[in-house]
This record gives structure tokens, C-alpha cells and sequence, in this order.
């Protein structure tokens, strides 16, 4: 499993994830590529199975590569985005189906899903982000609001209103995707190795966040968890 | 959807939750039967096998016997029951060990009621990565009742916020405190709902401090 985060902010999006990867048989790695940029505005990550995850955002990369001006809207990228989705997947399932026609478990409990974000500049001016995610066979696309969180999202959805706010800017999200993606790892195995993340805004695009620029957000976020646990302990404890 | 279970241990007492729904029916405190000095807790498809479970409980040979033995007597017995038919049952096996040491036992129709020991946990479908946080963060501050029941209920108004529960399960919570020897103790609604607003208290107090601290250092 992952977890997958999207957060809109006031002057962009933020989007991260964890490297941990599960295939069949619950195994697992941290050494997963989950980012891909597919034009100067919009990126796409995947959570969840790692094989129809990858074909997925490489598939559609690709296709942004090849046919750039097929590419240049939201919903040019979405709609031809789930199409590819939804065929990939389908090769996949065929191909693990069991002799009775079922799929293993782990592929019904996982399924495999796809967050795109970025700003869709040539159509509706905003930043967007997009979920979809296999359901049975099917993939739907839907937009969604203020923020995504997705996979092992339950600690980072209980965590997430004590620390966002309104006019936050993208560095402030930053560091508040970090801190949902350490805690969480600390409390599901799922979850885990090194964080990837990007950014969406209209100055620099779509931009993935270099490793060591990621390592110096952890280092600095540190003194945010004493002050966590200290404010935990004060309202259980305290008046 | 699956009812669930929350159960929580510290010194010789047990506190647990349990959301009380039987498919859309609510209901107090019925999937929680007494078997000697033991207390076995039917969840998950709940509306299908409680009434076969508790005539399986009802005999005899069950009523005078360990916890770990009641356990292990339930294996063949509800294999029986649910032979190769898919199912969804999960049996909770809750008692004290030499008669002190609280000890729960978890059975589950996906891993053919194998009998297995659970730690202070969340049991019954829901996730525990935020129960794992309550237990990681408030470790150290003094367990009693009282914290047990406000860190389980935390986890349940999560849950339930992020529509994890069935409709009415908040409604129909059940909070019970079993200590070795004596009767299983159910809070009334009225004590639940103090609870309740004191974690509301608690709640708004962090989220104040939150917001004072974390935005002061430049969050």
C-alpha cells in the first residue's frame, strides 16, 4: 500500500508520497518512482499496485511525449488519461486472473489509483487535482476539492485539519505533507522510505522536489513533532 | 457493513467499544454474550450467525473453562457452523488469564477461526493506523478508565467522520469495563455522552494549541 497526498494551496498544489511499494505475496520495497511530470504544468503520481502503476503514469507520459498539443488542457490529459488507466489495468487483471476467473486478494484489497495535479493554465486558469482509482473493473475520474488523500489516508485525514489552514502557501504545505507522510509511517507498516514530492505553480510548473531539498524540509519540520506530542499531552492531560 | 470492536487493556481492567448494529438494525449490547466468566463479542456478520453463535456458546462444556481453552473449543465448532460457505464472522474471546491478567483471543472466518492473541487493539474491519498514533502519542501519561474510554472514542468520532462506521453506530455505542471477578459494567448513555464532550474539550484545546504553536514557528 502508499499513502498519497494532494493538498491545494493558496498560490498552488502540493503532492507527495511514499516510496513503499507492495506486489503479489505482500511484498514490499522502498525504492518505487511514483512522479512523472507529463507537460510544464501537470504531473501524475500512483498509489497502490506497483505494475499497472508504473505502465500507468509511463503510459500517459509517454503519450504527452509523442503528442504534446493532444495534451495542452485538464481534461485533454484526464480524459485520455483514463482511458489508458483503464486498459492497462484490464491487461493486468487478465493476466493474474485465477483459473475460476477471480483475481488474487491482494489485487481486489489494493487495486492501483492515480492522482493528476497541476494548474490547467490554457483552459480554466486554476489548479486541479484529479483522483481515479480502480473500482471493480472500472476507472472513474472525478475532481476533487481541497485536498486528496489516498490509500492509507485514515491517520493523515484525522490529522490534516489541526494543521492546514486558509492562505497556507505551498511551502507551509510542503512541510505539512511531510509531517502526515513520517507520522503515518510510524503507525502502518504500509507505509514508508524515502518521501517523493512536487510541487504545482503557475512561476515554476510542475516540479519535482529534489531529494536533498526534501531531506532539509525533515530536518527543519523536527521541533514540530515535540511541539505535537507536547500539545497531545497538554489537552489529555491538562485543563 | 461490518460492526467493530475496540478494545483497550491496561492493569486488570478491559474497556471496549462496540457499535452495537445488526445490519440496519440498532441494537445494545446483544452481539456481547457472557460464557462463564468469560465474554465472547460476535462481530462482522453479526445479522447472519449471532443467533447460531450464541447456541454454540450456550453449552455447557463452555461455561467453566479458561479463556485460552474457550477459544480453542470455538475452532472446530464454528468451522462446523460456517463449513465452506464464505463468510464474514469474527468471534472475540475476552477474559482474564490466571484470573487477573486480561487476555483477549480473536477468531476470524478468513483465516478459518484460527486463534489468535490481540494486544490492545482495533478489531473488526476498521483501521488502526489512528488508534496506533493515540497509543504512540499518549504513551507514558497514566492509563485509568477514564483515558482508555476518551482514547477509544477519539478513534470511534474519527472513524465515524470519515464514514467508516454504519449509520447509527455512534448512536448505538456500547462501552463496557470488565475487571477480573467482577460483573461486566456497561456506561449508560449519559455517562457516554460526557465522555464525549470531554473530548470535544480536548479536541478544541489541541487544535488551539496547534494553531498557536506551529504557526508561530513557521509552519
Amino acid at each position: 500500500m502508499t499513502l498519497a497526498i494532494a493538498i491545494r494551496c493558496s498560490n498552488g498544489l502540493v503532492m507527495a508520497s511514499d516510496s513503499r511499494v507492495t506486489g503479489g505475496a505482500r511484498r514490499s520495497a522502498d525504492i518505487s518512482e511514483k512522479f512523472l511530470q507529463i507537460n510544464r504544468d501537470v504531473g501524475v503520481m500512483t498509489y497502490g499496485l506497483a505494475e499497472p502503476g508504473y505502465n500507468g503514469i509511463h503510459g500517459i507520459v509517454e503519450e504527452a511525449r509523442q503528442n504534446p498539443s493532444n495534451f495542452t488542457t485538464m481534461e485533454a490529459i484526464t480524459n485520455r488519461a483514463r482511458t489508458i488507466f483503464q486498459q492497462i489495468y484490464q491487461n493486468y487483471t487478465t493476466q493474474h486472473q485465477l483459473p475460476d476467473g477471480s483475481l488474487p486478494p491482494y489485487i481486489v484489497q489494493q487495486g492501483v489509483g492515480y492522482i493528476i495535479g497541476g494548474y490547467d493554465g490554457n483552459d480554466t486558469a486554476q489548479f486541479r487535482i484529479y483522483l481515479s482509482e480502480s473500482k471493480g473493473n472500472n476507472f472513474q475520474m472525478n475532481e476533487l476539492g481541497d485536498e486528496i488523500l489516498a490509500a492509507q489516508w485514515h491517520l493523515a485525514s484525522f490529522l490534516l485539519p489541526f494543521f492546514q489552514y486558509t492562505g497556507m502557501s505551498v511551502v507551509q504545505g510542503k512541510k505539512i505533507a511531510i509531517m502526515l507522510m513520517i507520522i503515518t509511517s510510524k503507525c502502518e507498516p504500509s507505509v514508508g522510505g524515502p518521501i517523493h514530492l512536487a510541487t504545482a505553480t503557475v512561476e515554476e510548473g510542475f516540479t519535482v522536489v529534489p531529494d536533498h531539498d526534501v531531506n532539509v524540509i525533515i530536518q527543519d519540520i523536527q521541533p514540530l513533532f515535540a511541539t505535537l506530542k507536547m500539545a497531545w499531552l497538554q489537552a489529555w492531560c491538562g485543563e | 457493513m461490518a460492526n467493530a470492536i475496540i478494545a483497550s487493556i491496561f492493569d486488570d481492567t478491559i474497556v471496549l467499544w462496540t457499535d452495537g448494529v445488526i445490519g440496519d438494525e440498532e441494537f445494545s449490547r446483544r452481539n456481547i454474550i457472557a460464557v462463564g466468566n468469560n465474554y465472547v463479542i460476535v462481530h462482522d456478520d453479526v445479522k447472519t450467525w449471532l443467533r447460531r453463535v450464541k447456541r454454540i456458546l450456550s453449552l455447557h462444556s463452555l461455561s467453566s473453562i479458561s479463556t485460552d481453552k474457550l477459544a480453542k473449543a470455538l475452532v472446530p465448532r464454528l468451522q462446523r457452523l460456517t463449513g465452506t460457505t464464505p463468510t464474514n464472522l469474527g468471534v472475540v474471546v475476552i477474559g482474564f488469564e490466571s484470573q487477573t491478567v486480561p487476555i483477549i483471543f480473536g477468531l476470524h472466518s478468513s483465516r478459518n477461526f484460527t486463534v489468535r492473541r490481540f494486544a490492545p487493539s482495533i478489531i473488526g474491519g476498521l483501521p488502526a493506523s489512528v488508534w496506533n498514533y493515540l497509543q504512540l502519542t499518549l504513551k507514558g501519561i497514566e492509563q485509568d478508565v477514564d483515558c482508555a474510554i476518551g482514547i477509544i472514542l477519539t478513534c470511534v468520532g474519527a472513524y465515524n467522520n470519515m464514514g467508516l462506521l454504519n449509520s447509527g453506530s455512534l448512536k448505538s455505542s456500547a462501552i463496557a469495563v470488565v475487571n477480573s471477578g467482577q460483573a461486566i459494567r456497561w456506561l449508560t448513555p449519559d455517562e457516554i455522552t460526557d465522555h464525549i464532550s470531554r473530548n470535544n474539550h480536548k479536541a478544541n484545546n489541541l487544535y488551539k494549541y496547534l494553531t498557536d504553536n506551529l504557526l508561530r514557528v513557521g509552519f
